[in-house]
């Protein structure tokens, strides 16, 4: 359970200061699915940091399972846009990361990472590098790099921005079979309005910056969501509607 | 497509090829052509330079006609450039790329310059002596002491003694000697001599030779004392000498000449006041007037004019350096010596130490 | 005609027939440009009896042996330099003024400090020459290690220390390397002031010793031979670069 109270973020410059985020308030309930729209420079990304504790607010606190959250850890996993596999680790020593850090026996962690390369299909990549992979792949292996450590939250910023449209796609299908096989929460930010209505439990809405939630909206299609449904050009409509808006405020 | 690029490959190739071709033999006949030694003699009035190479070694004249810019006013040229090398072999280089035209140096360098068919000559003698052997203050006998010098050479069998680089005249000499006593010590030859006697103090060698002042330097700093005085060691070798390149002896004879009768001057000038190449030394090299004056007494046969023991003592190098590999051919005097214009300069007996007079003339001609 | 080889053959074949011809038109003498026959007798004579061989083996010992110091403590210091922001201001200022002095000028210290003429005293020389492009390098590498790298390895559970470890080091080591490769290429070109201490063997010091008698014929074969194990190094150490950094892909 995530608890997102008052958090401020200014950033302090010489010519002036930038106003990220202003009293964010969101919670979030365990195994949800939580996608965060909003228009360039509205601060979802720093939010996203500042749950993983990559930043820290300038005001109002984050809470997670009732603790104060100040610093990076295992149980806030986070996947970048940028493909963040390290190019000398093999795609099995990538993975078990998180776990060698632990220090788990090289036969344990293995083992572990073989499991999740089974549930992406990919046991025969195990011992080549990230440079013979595609995009997709890539991305594949570090969602799962960070699922090993069972994390509570999963944080990810535009995964699929960097891939083209049908592997994106794809890479949706792939990330709910995940998420309905490992049952994990999941915060995921987005610019695509399609894919947050194809994929999230809620969508977020965020303001112009200063940053703030803007309106929450509830999307209760069951899965395996079709992208073209009417019920789905509803929702998109009324998101694209108030988002809109929010896209004037930001151009200015 | 590809056919096309393959073949603007081979036409590029070809062109390549061909100007490479063009620039081989453009260039032999080319490299013939080119020589930088060449003054256009077109020139009507012709500037004469005199390039002069030196060593930071008290036996050269050099110091007090530099000090005293004699050579300017009196020589008849219209430029003189002054050089400091740190070695003699630096200077027989100097002379082969034509950077100088004259050289007050040691003597082994020029006659392996000219084994090697350098084309300079000894016109006449700046220092005669002046390699004394300098060991450590403890523990080993001089000359007096033990009687002959290869009783004090096997002092240092085994032992590693200092001399300036390969070549110079007492490397030539301390290694003869050795090769003579029949004693395996290690030479270490260091290019820049004058860290010898710190290297002494050190223990990093035991003895050490090398030109003056700094034998002189090491005792008077305390760290070392004279086992083989230089007069002994090698007598009458033949330390350093006044040099020109065939060339310029050609194109300027009288300048050669008149070069030669103020070496002379400069030489009687020195003899009677010593104390003028200390100071001299002293301004340029920043040696301390104690080490110079020192070295003077010790070694003051300074008279310009090669007599015979000088250049016996020379044709004596010529086996020794053969013998070191440092030559192949036999030099002769000819070869070696070019005696006219001293000759014609001083044309009495050499002057012993101590028996040259102050003269007012030379005193003028010198200071101007 | 088109194999890659012929190419680099092109140019030093040119050469060699210059060379050639000027040695048998005589133009110059052979102190100052030492016939191409004279200079072939004389490698063949030093490859005969072996000299050729003993000045290589103390060359190398003494390259090797600057270049492992070197490599020992520039590695570290640089990745804490890189990694530190304080350790670089502190360090920084000295290391830019100790980089303008040339090799050379450390030699009457390396011959008082250490013995002159021994391996220590010439490794001192070698050292110095080998050390700044490692530091250098080695602090580029690890400043230029994405955030991305670093903060999905904090976002994994990993402390500073294994991040460190893990992360920072393998990432910069292409740069490290590459900081290798050329410290020992200029340590190795240190050679000849690194020897000039009065050794008796080694590659330097064959070359001054040999220009101080004008056996220019000599100093060729020595230059040559230093250019060309200079070369074989590098090769050698490319080789390892490409093999330890597989994952570079390419």
């Amino acid at each position: 359970m995530l608890i997102l109270k008052n958090v401020t973020r200014t950033f302090i410059s010489k010519e002036n200061n930038i106003n990220a985020l202003e009293k964010v308030n969101l919670e979030v309930k365990d195994k949800e699915f939580i996608c965060i729209l909003g228009p360039s420079g509205c601060g979802k990304t720093t939010l996203l940091r500042i749950i993983a504790g990559l930043d820290k607010p300038t005001a109002g606190e984050v809470l997670l399972d009732d603790i104060r959250v100040d610093k990076p850890g295992q149980d806030r996993g986070m996947v970048f846009q940028d493909y963040s596999l390290f190019p000398w680790r093999t795609v099995i020593d990538n993975i078990a990361f998180g776990l060698e850090v632990l220090g788990v026996d090289k036969k344990e962690r293995y083992e572990s990472a073989r499991e999740y390369l089974e549930l992406l299909d990919l046991e025969k990549f195990e011992n080549s590098f990230p440079y013979e992979l595609s995009g997709g792949m890539r991305q594949r292996i570090a969602i799962v790099r960070a699922l090993i450590n069972n994390p509570k939250l999963l944080l990810m910023d535009e995964p699929f921005g960097a891939l083209d449209a049908q592997t994106r796609n794809i890479m949706q299908a792939e990330l709910l079979r995940i998420w309905e096989k490992k049952h994990k929460t999941i915060l995921f930010v987005t610019h695509s309005v399609d894919e947050a209505v194809y994929l999230a439990d809620r969508i977020v809405v965020m303001s112009a910056r200063p940053g703030t939630i803007k309106e929450i909206f509830n999307i209760d299609l069951p899965h395996p969501r079709i992208r073209t449904s009417q019920e789905a050009n509803l929702i998109r409509d009324r998101i694209l509607k108030s988002l809109g808006t929010e896209m004037e405020h930001a151009k200015k | 497509m590809k056919s096309s690029e393959v073949l603007r490959e081979k036409i590029m190739n070809k062109k390549i090829l061909s100007i490479l071709l063009i620039m081989i033999i453009v260039s032999v006949p080319l490299g013939g052509c080119i020589d930088k030694k060449e003054v256009p003699k077109e020139e009507t009035k012709e500037k004469i330079t005199l390039k002069v190479g030196y060593l930071p070694s008290m036996c050269q004249a050099i110091y007090v006609l530099k000090q005293y810019k004699t050579l300017e006013r009196e020589l008849g040229v219209d430029v003189v450039e002054y050089k400091r090398y740190e070695s003699g072999p630096l200077i027989t280089q100097a002379f082969a790329q034509g950077d100088a035209d004259i050289g007050f140096m040691g003597i082994p360098p020029v006659m392996i310059g000219i084994d090697k068919g350098v084309p300079i000559k000894v016109i006449a003698s700046t220092h005669s002596e002046g390699s004394s052997l300098i060991a450590k203050s403890k523990g080993y006998k001089n000359l007096t002491q033990l009687g002959s010098i290869q009783a004090v050479l096997k002092q240092f069998d085994g032992k590693s003694i200092g001399a300036p680089g390969k070549g110079s005249i007492q490397d030539v000499i301390i290694r003869t000697e050795l090769k003579k006593a029949g004693v395996n010590a290690t030479i270490k030859n260091i290019p820049i001599a004058s860290t010898l006697p710190a290297l002494l103090n050190e223990g990093q060698i035991e003895a050490y030779v090398v030109w003056p002042p700094f034998e002189m330097e090491g005792v008077l700093k305390g760290y070392g004392d004279v086992v083989i005085p230089s007069d002994k060691l090698w007598p009458y070798n033949p330390c350093c000498a006044l040099v020109v390149t065939e060339k310029f002896e050609k194109e300027h004879p009288d300048t050669v000449q008149k070069l030669v009768e103020l070496h002379n001057y400069a030489s009687l000038f020195i003899m009677a006041h010593p104390e003028e190449l200390a100071n001299a030394a002293n301004a340029e090299l920043g040696i301390n007037n104690e080490s110079a004056m020192a070295s003077i007494e010790f070694s003051p046969k300074y008279c310009a004019l090669p007599d015979d023991r000088y250049i016996n003592s020379t044709m004596d190098f010529v086996n020794a350096l053969k013998d070191l590999g440092y030559t192949t051919n036999n030099l002769t005097q000819e070869q070696i010596f070019d005696l006219k214009y001293i000759k014609k300069a001083h044309p009495g007996p050499y002057d012993e130490p101590g028996t040259v007079k102050d003269d007012p003339a030379i005193d003028k001609i010198i200071k101007g | 005609m088109n194999a890659r080889w012929t190419y680099y053959l092109v140019l030093p074949s040119f050469f060699i027939v210059i060379w050639y011809a000027v040695s048998k038109a005589q133009l110059y003498p052979a102190y100052i440009v030492p016939p191409l026959d004279m200079v072939i007798r004389s490698f063949s004579e030093l490859v005969g009896n072996g000299t050729i061989f003993q000045h290589i083996y103390w060359s190398i010992v003494r390259v090797i042996a600057g270049f492992a110091i070197a490599a020992a403590i520039g590695i570290p210091l640089g990745i804490s330099m890189g990694w530190s922001n304080t350790m670089m201001r502190l360090v920084e200022p000295l290391t830019n003024i100790i980089r303008q002095i040339p090799p050379i000028a450390w030699v009457p210290f390396a011959m008082i400090w250490f013995k002159a003429g021994v391996v220590e005293s010439s490794a001192f020389i070698v050292c110095i020459g080998a050390f700044f492009p490692i530091l250098l390098n080695t602090i580029s590498g690890v400043k230029g290690v994405p955030v991305l790298f670093v903060e999905s390895a904090y976002t994994l559970g990993a402390n500073s220390r294994q991040i460190l470890a893990k992360v920072v080091v393998p990432a910069s080591m292409p740069n490290i390397l590459s900081g290798l490769r050329i410290g020992l290429g200029i340590g190795w070109m240190s050679l000849v002031a690194a020897e000039m201490m009065g050794q008796d063997y080694g590659l330097g010091s064959f070359i001054l010793n040999s220009s101080t008698v004008l056996r220019m014929d000599r100093v060729v074969v020595g230059m040559i031979t230093i250019g060309f194990l200079g070369f074989l190094m590098d090769r050698i150490f490319k080789g390892l670069e490409s093999s330890l950094l597989s994952w570079r892909g390419r």
